[in-house]
């Protein structure tokens, strides 16, 4: 296949062989996958703070992160230390919701609210780019219900009364998502809702506990308490389902096998869909702390989000991937290009580099000769050196092998076939004429 | 019994998150030294980008970085390795010169450019608030000297025609530095440059000597020349060989004298750093290069600054150590606090942290209990698999000791008195029991 090497691809390679140049550094950033080749970008900023909660939209396109921070600086550390601290108290602990367009690269802060005393959980309103959130105040036995669009717009129902307990289910096939509420008597109410924080019929209120909501049957899986005798032993080990559909409301027993189909253990990593790919965490250790690194391999090779996570999270498309590394909030977008473009270009664009790096020394090598009675040196010996002068910049000897063995150019008798020397490259040379013509040579040939 | 498990677990949630921001600075990322203690606080975002120089301000108080980033999106990537639409131009590169201010946390721009066409330099001038930089063109090897005070007001210094060459020599001790540079209209010259531009007549010796460094009281710039000896032939009888020799010239009168070659050694001579900082390869995995770990280091401790990172510069006062990490630039402000003091409150931090964990891990299996007919997994088995679930992260179980046997919880008698399981620390251990309360028990009771 033949590509045009641009002069944008042509910018591109010092970064193509990033981990080659730069010992440094260790970006390491195309992974090659199957037929695609993956390009991990440089990491993004999304927010400093600890992340209590972070989920991708269904889209991929949002983060949604709940996190809290404290604004401690060193001034207020060192005064907790000394023995007349009085007054100076640690800062207050704050969260906040934020939603980081990864189209914009831009983060909105969405609520935030007191940490140490309210108890918050975010979620995607089921499969659209709408947050929904509740604050859980245990001391005021209430339960707050949000809503927000991903730009910003916040609404708010009044607080529900005598409840202490919430979660919030979003549905995988429309936008909305269940509320459950468990209020101090004891019952626990279930019921959907959408953005404009409206309400549908109330699909249980009893003691029995939400499970799940399965998506497949459309239905709410509640569970009820185990039933006791009069003694207050449980007379049965059988957990019992009751599944109740959220259309119409039916209800009707379910086994535990519908409930809960086997499953593989969690993971601390969100797996990425792909199955060629695995997102692994590893750990080493230098102070006592254990750093946790993460990877994402492929069959062959692996590449590193990140020398120091916490957590990380790579959406379903896999075209980016979030992480937390010590109190900062990052994500790297992930471009996908198809393999074999990727492989052309990459050989052609070196190619061409290679080609005009030979040209260019054998204009330095005839520039010597003209100053050398038309004679140029051998292998062995000092040639690099004496070269130097002529060349055009320094970095262009760099790879060159001298082949020609020295002596009078003029007098060799077929300069176009008399090899002067190699420029070698990772994916082939190119052998550079006495006459100053140039040739491709790919590796293997 | 439900509600009160439920409304336990949130109680205990915050209480949680509450100890863990005080803990943490204690437990994760401080270091004792002989006499002090130190405290490294989270990261602090500076900006993104490469960045191969990170100069702190004297006082320690500003970070001045130059940064550049290629601009690479992944609709670019795509475009590149698409056959239709391949753009012929490279990605835009847009280089910053940036202050970080310690106090604020926040990052200003003080000046834009092209990092395709020009290289950029910057530095602190002398102990000012102000900045130096220069922009040399890619193409003509022109620079561009320019002046900004710390509020980003950005003037160019008119240095004479056509500068090709500069070097700087901040003042110790003064707003202002001396530059060495070389121009068409005025060839090899030595100026003093403050805030508001060149001050003085130009420095000078008569031997030609061009200087090397600035003497730390502030006053005299160091120059350095070679010339022959006036001793002894050489071996071959023909030559003299050559010696450097040094002239202290002070920057305000413009007078010479001789200096020595110790004049020179004590002008790069360091302070001895109250912590050292260690830059280790840390090898993670066989088919990827091994990351770069920076690690302050006392006589008996080590704390890990940041795992992966390609630069790292502590300022002076050790209030802040700036680093880079895939990319992306940040500053951890540092604390500092008496032993003694810090030495006790790492104490309490434990405690706390020990029994935080205990309280969690109780309710961890109080609730796996209520999930199973009130049964307890049997501490003879791998109970730990069991109750992580419930628990957030698996290290909350580090060192917990169940010493409740198993079984029913509902028949044990007194669950207040009855001990569950205990995590051992120092002085005493955090004891968990059976309703879920914990108390923290001095060794010796």
């Amino acid at each position: 296949m033949a590509t045009r090497a641009s002069a944008a691809l042509l910018a591109l390679i010092p970064l193509l062989a990033f981990g080659q140049t730069r010992s440094q550094n260790s970006v390491n950033w195309i992974l090659p996958v199957k037929d695609k080749a993956l390009f991990f970008m440089p990491a993004k900023f999304v927010s400093e703070g600890e992340v209590r909660e972070m989920f991708w939209s269904r889209d991929g396109k949002y983060l949604l992160v709940n996190r809290t921070s404290q604004a401690v600086t060193p001034e207020i550390l060192e005064a907790q230390f000394k023995p007349s601290a009085s007054g100076v108290s640690m800062p207050k602990l704050v969260g906040e919701i934020l939603v980081w367009n990864s189209v914009t690269a831009t983060t909105r802060s969405i609520k935030k609210y007191d940490a140490e005393t309210t108890q918050v959980s975010a979620r995607w309103l089921g499969n659209a780019n709408s947050v929904t959130f509740t604050f859980t105040s245990q001391k005021a036995r209430t339960v707050q219900l949000f809503s927000s669009t991903a730009d910003g717009s916040v609404r708010e129902l009044p607080p529900f009364l005598d409840s202490i307990e919430s979660t919030i289910s979003p549905l995988t096939n429309s936008a909305e998502a269940l509320l459950t509420l468990r209020g101090v008597d004891g019952l626990e109410t279930v019921r959907k809702f959408n953005v404009s924080l409206q309400f549908g019929p109330v699909l249980n209120r009893s003691t029995e506990q939400f499970k799940k909501f399965l998506a497949s049957s459309n239905e709410v899986v509640v569970s009820p308490l185990v039933p006791t005798d009069e003694k207050g032993k449980p007379v049965s080990s059988v957990p019992t389902y009751r599944g109740i559909n959220a259309a119409t409301g039916q209800g009707r027993s379910l086994t535990e096998a519908e409930v809960n189909p086997p499953v593989e253990p969690e993971v601390p990593l969100k797996e990425p869909k792909d199955p060629t790919l695995v997102s692994s965490d590893m750990s080493f250790s230098l102070t006592g702390g254990a750093t946790r690194i993460v990877l994402i391999k492929a069959e062959k090779e692996s590449v590193l989000v990140s020398g120091d996570a916490t957590m990380a999270l790579a959406n379903d498309q896999l075209t980016a991937v979030a992480f937390q590394t010590q109190g900062v909030i990052l994500v790297r977008p992930i471009a996908t290009v198809p393999l074999a473009m990727f492989e052309s270009a990459k050989v052609e664009a070196e190619k061409s580099k290679l080609m005009t790096q030979a040209k260019e020394l054998v204009k330095g090598f005839g520039y010597y000769a003209q100053d050398h009675h038309d004679t140029l040196p051998g292998p062995g010996g000092n040639w690099k050196s004496e070269l130097q002068p002529y060349m055009l910049h320094a970095g262009l000897l760099e790879g060159f092998v001298l082949a020609f063995e020295g002596g009078v150019v003029s007098s060799v008798e077929k300069p176009g076939e008399t090899v002067l020397g190699y420029v070698y490259g990772r994916n082939g040379r190119v052998a550079a004429y006495l006459d100053g013509s140039v040739r491709w040579i790919p590796n293997g040939k | 019994m439900k509600n009160l498990l439920t409304r336990a677990s949130i109680v205990s949630s915050i209480a949680l998150v509450a100890a863990s921001a005080m803990a943490q600075p204690f437990t994760q990322s401080s270091i004792a030294g002989n006499d002090k203690a130190w405290m490294l606080l989270s990261p602090k975002f500076v900006a993104d980008g490469e960045c191969t120089d990170l100069g702190w301000s004297s006082d320690g108080r500003f970070l001045l970085v130059n940064r550049s980033r290629m601009e690479l999106t992944t609709k670019y990537i795509q475009q590149i390795f698409s056959k239709s639409s391949a753009p012929q131009e490279p990605p835009p590169s847009l280089g910053e010169i940036v202050t970080f201010s310690m106090e604020t946390g926040k990052s200003r721009v003080i000046y834009k450019y092209d990092a395709s066409l020009f290289r950029a330099e910057s530095k602190w001038l002398g102990t000012g608030s102000a900045v130096i930089f220069s922009l040399q063109s890619n193409l003509t090897s022109l620079i561009s000297v320019f002046v900004s005070t710390a509020d980003g007001d950005v003037k160019q210094l008119n240095l004479g025609e056509k500068v090709n060459l500069i070097q700087y020599f901040p003042s110790p001790t003064r707003a202002e530095m001396v530059i060495q540079l070389h121009s068409e209209s005025d060839g090899m010259t030595v100026q003093r440059v403050n805030s508001s531009g060149p001050v003085g007549r130009t420095l000078k010796t008569a031997s030609g000597s061009e200087p090397v460094a600035y003497l730390k009281n502030g006053n005299e710039i160091l120059f350095a020349g070679m010339r022959r000896t006036t001793g002894p032939l050489s071996s071959d009888g023909k030559t003299r060989e050559a010696e450097a020799f040094f002239e202290a010239v002070n920057v305000q009168t413009g007078a010479t004298r001789p200096a020595t070659k110790s004049e020179y050694d004590a002008a790069y001579d360091g302070e001895e750093p109250q912590l050292a900082l260690d830059e280790k390869p840390v090898q993670v995995d066989s088919k990827l290069k091994p990351l770069t770990s920076a690690i302050f280091r006392s006589a008996d401790e080590l704390v890990l600054i940041a795992a992966d990172v390609s630069l790292v510069k502590p300022n002076r006062q050790l209030t802040g150590v700036a680093y880079v990490s895939q990319g992306t630039i940040f500053v951890r402000p540092i604390a500092e606090v008496p032993l003694a003091a810090f030495l006790d409150a790492k104490d309490a931090a434990e405690r706390t942290k020990i029994i935080s964990n205990a309280k969690q891990v109780a309710l961890g299996l109080i609730i796996y209990a209520a999930d199973n007919d009130d049964n307890l997994p049997s501490n003879q088995g791998k109970w730990q698999d069991s109750i992580f679930p419930y628990l957030k992260d698996r290290n909350t179980m580090d060192g917990f000791v169940l010493a409740f046997k198993g079984g029913s919880i509902l028949k044990v008698e007194d669950p207040s008195k009855t001990i569950m399981g205990y995590i051992p620390g120092k002085g005493g251990r955090a004891v968990a029991y059976v309703d879920g309360h914990v108390r923290w028990i001095k060794d010796g009771n």
